[in-house]
């Protein structure tokens, strides 16, 4: 399949770096038929976080689950720095710290006793695995609830347990199942303060969203994911590029002409800052807005125009 | 290495539902030894007392209590695990589907060894006669055990949702109970019951047990049978584990 991709700048570095996970040809078609992925070919580097946006449905925790050995697929590859999680799933779980979508911790399990004993099941010894929940506890600020249970801790809370329990064995490369979701805005803010954290201690992040303020705040490289299809791929600046109309005027139409009621907010495209300029000396503009199109715009787009392909 | 990596993976899954259980003592003392005991008085109540039925109740409670432990219990906490996702903590973990099986099977073999000793304890009490062969009777305690454990491991896969899971538990437990001659003798059964007790478990269990607490030859046959049933269920069970879909 083709990823539409503007700009060489960014093949050129991609060809540099080294590659965390490699996904070639990755078709998943479930027993009833649905195609969920289809042909995806995506690197994700070292060190650097990817996001995976999409419509419900478009086949991003698929496409996770597959990668974390959870799924096998129909056709295509996938290597976890150079292992096949389908042919080694423990050797790549190893590598791999999972937040699953639907995942759920031990309710009975204080905060220290999920550290510790995950971090076993990690392969960690018993003071390795001591030593990790000293580490990972002040980390994650979990101090007060070390020895609470979780079925008392709150949704925001848990949800950084399950961090620090991807955390755990310190595994190289991250995959995160839309951490963020179902948490309030605060707690939101702090799963992505701990996703940043993470970049900066070199670790790969892949993680799926809804939230297109996620993406674009924690993502050096942005894959949109539609009916199975990788259809776009790149930096922010590379998804601005790829859409044909990149400023957005608005403006009062008032007195613009007859039919237009006057009070009226005209919404004009261009492709770049002169055509925008070219309309405000056109139209005489006094009273204006202009602003750079956002990821949002490019989603809705893309979403737009795939949903208009798929109707005709 | 990956030997002691396995053993030690074993014992973790172990702990973890260890600590559940530590959490649900008041409902292990209910369901594990009170429900058993009230089956024990009641059959005694009502089919008299002599030593040779009495013993035959006790193991009834015994085998009453692994089975409410192991398929039902045990059943129903895999079943949440699978549907609350608590599982997946051991699916995205580098745990395969055997050492999770046995982690949760060598649970329920010490917490039921551990029951078997308060019933011990209470057939003193109870002045139920028994003479115990404790090598055959640790076998045939610990093959029941891990056919039942395994079969609410397979019961805990197959459940299409929490709520069909949680009557099929509790289903299975008891029917394998009741239709299984364990408070009665083979020979009351009518035939075709005859032919399809041969194939449960707690047949084998109840003669095995009954006769490793009186002291009577003949336990070999059913520890063979019960290893044999054991094997399958364990086999099935790691094969039921949903670690990977296709």
């Amino acid at each position: 399949m083709r990823v539409e991709r503007r700009g060489t700048g960014a093949f050129m570095n991609d060809r540099q770096r080294k590659t965390a996970i490699s996904i070639r040809g990755l078709i998943k078609r479930y027993p009833d038929g649905t195609v969920a992925n289809r042909g995806i070919d995506l690197d994700v580097f070292e060190g650097e976080v990817l996001s995976i946006l999409g419509p419900n449905g478009a086949g991003k925790t698929t496409l996770v689950r597959q990668i974390t050995a959870e799924l096998n697929p129909t056709s295509g590859s996938i290597k976890i720095k150079d292992v096949d999680p389908f042919l080694e799933p423990l050797k790549a779980k190893q590598l791999m710290g999972v937040i699953p979508q639907e995942g759920a911790l031990f309710s009975h399990l204080t905060v220290q006793e999920h550290l510790y004993f995950f971090g076993r099941l990690k392969g960690l010894t018993k003071g390795s695995a001591r030593a990790q929940v000293e580490r990972l506890i002040p980390l994650l600020s979990l101090e007060e609830y070390r020895k609470k249970k979780i079925k008392i801790l709150s949704g925001g809370t848990q949800r950084r347990v399950f961090i620090a329990l991807a955390l755990s064995g310190d595994p190289p490369i991250m995959v995160l199942d839309e951490p963020t979701a179902g948490l309030d805005p605060a707690a939101r803010r702090d799963v992505w303060d701990i996703i940043r954290a993470v970049k900066k201690w070199g670790r790969t992040v892949i993680l799926t969203t809804h939230y297109l303020e996620e993406a674009e705040l924690l993502s050096d490289r942005i894959g949109i994911l539609q009916g199975g299809e990788l259809k776009r791929l790149g930096t922010l600046e590379d998804l601005y590029r790829s859409v044909p109309k990149t400023y957005r005027l608005f403006y009062n139409g008032a007195g613009e002409s007859a039919e237009r009621p006057s009070s009226e907010r005209v919404v004009y495209d261009a492709a770049d800052f002169e055509g925008v300029q070219k309309i405000i000396e056109e139209r005489r503009l006094t009273e204006y807005s202009i602003r750079r199109i956002s990821l949002e715009d490019v989603y809705l787009e893309l979403i737009g125009a795939e949903r208009k392909k798929n109707e005709t | 290495m990956r030997l002691k990596k396995t053993l030690s993976d074993i014992s973790i899954i172990a702990r973890i539902y260890y600590l559940q259980f530590r959490d649900q003592t008041g409902k292990y003392l209910f369901s594990g030894l009170l429900i058993p005991l009230a089956s024990f008085l009641m059959a005694s109540a009502t089919a008299g007392s002599e030593p040779r039925q009495q013993l035959r109740f006790f193991t009834g409670a015994l085998l009453l209590s692994f089975s409410i432990l192991t398929i039902m219990w045990l059943g129903s906490i895999l079943i949440e695990d699978r549907f609350y996702g608590r599982l997946k903590l051991f699916i995205t973990a580098p745990v395969s589907p055997a050492s999770y099986v046995l982690g949760v099977l060598f649970y329920a073999n010490v917490l039921g060894l551990a029951t078997s000793l308060g019933f011990f304890l209470g057939a003193q009490i109870l002045s139920v006669p028994i003479r115990p062969q404790i090598l055959e009777l640790f076998l045939v305690v610990f093959l029941t055990l891990t056919t039942f454990a395994g079969i609410g491991v397979v019961v805990s896969q197959y459940a299409g949702t929490l709520q069909a899971g949680g009557v099929l538990a509790d289903a299975v437990s008891i029917i394998l109970i009741f239709l299984s001659p364990v408070y009665y003798s083979m020979e009351t059964l009518p035939k075709s019951m005859q032919v399809l007790a041969a194939f449960l478990p707690p047949t084998y269990a109840a003669d095995g047990i009954s006769k490793g607490l009186t002291g009577k030859t003949g336990v070999g046959e059913d520890i063979l049978v019960l290893f044999i049933m054991s094997v399958i269920t364990l086999t099935v069970a790691v094969r039921s584990v949903r670690w990977k879909e296709g």
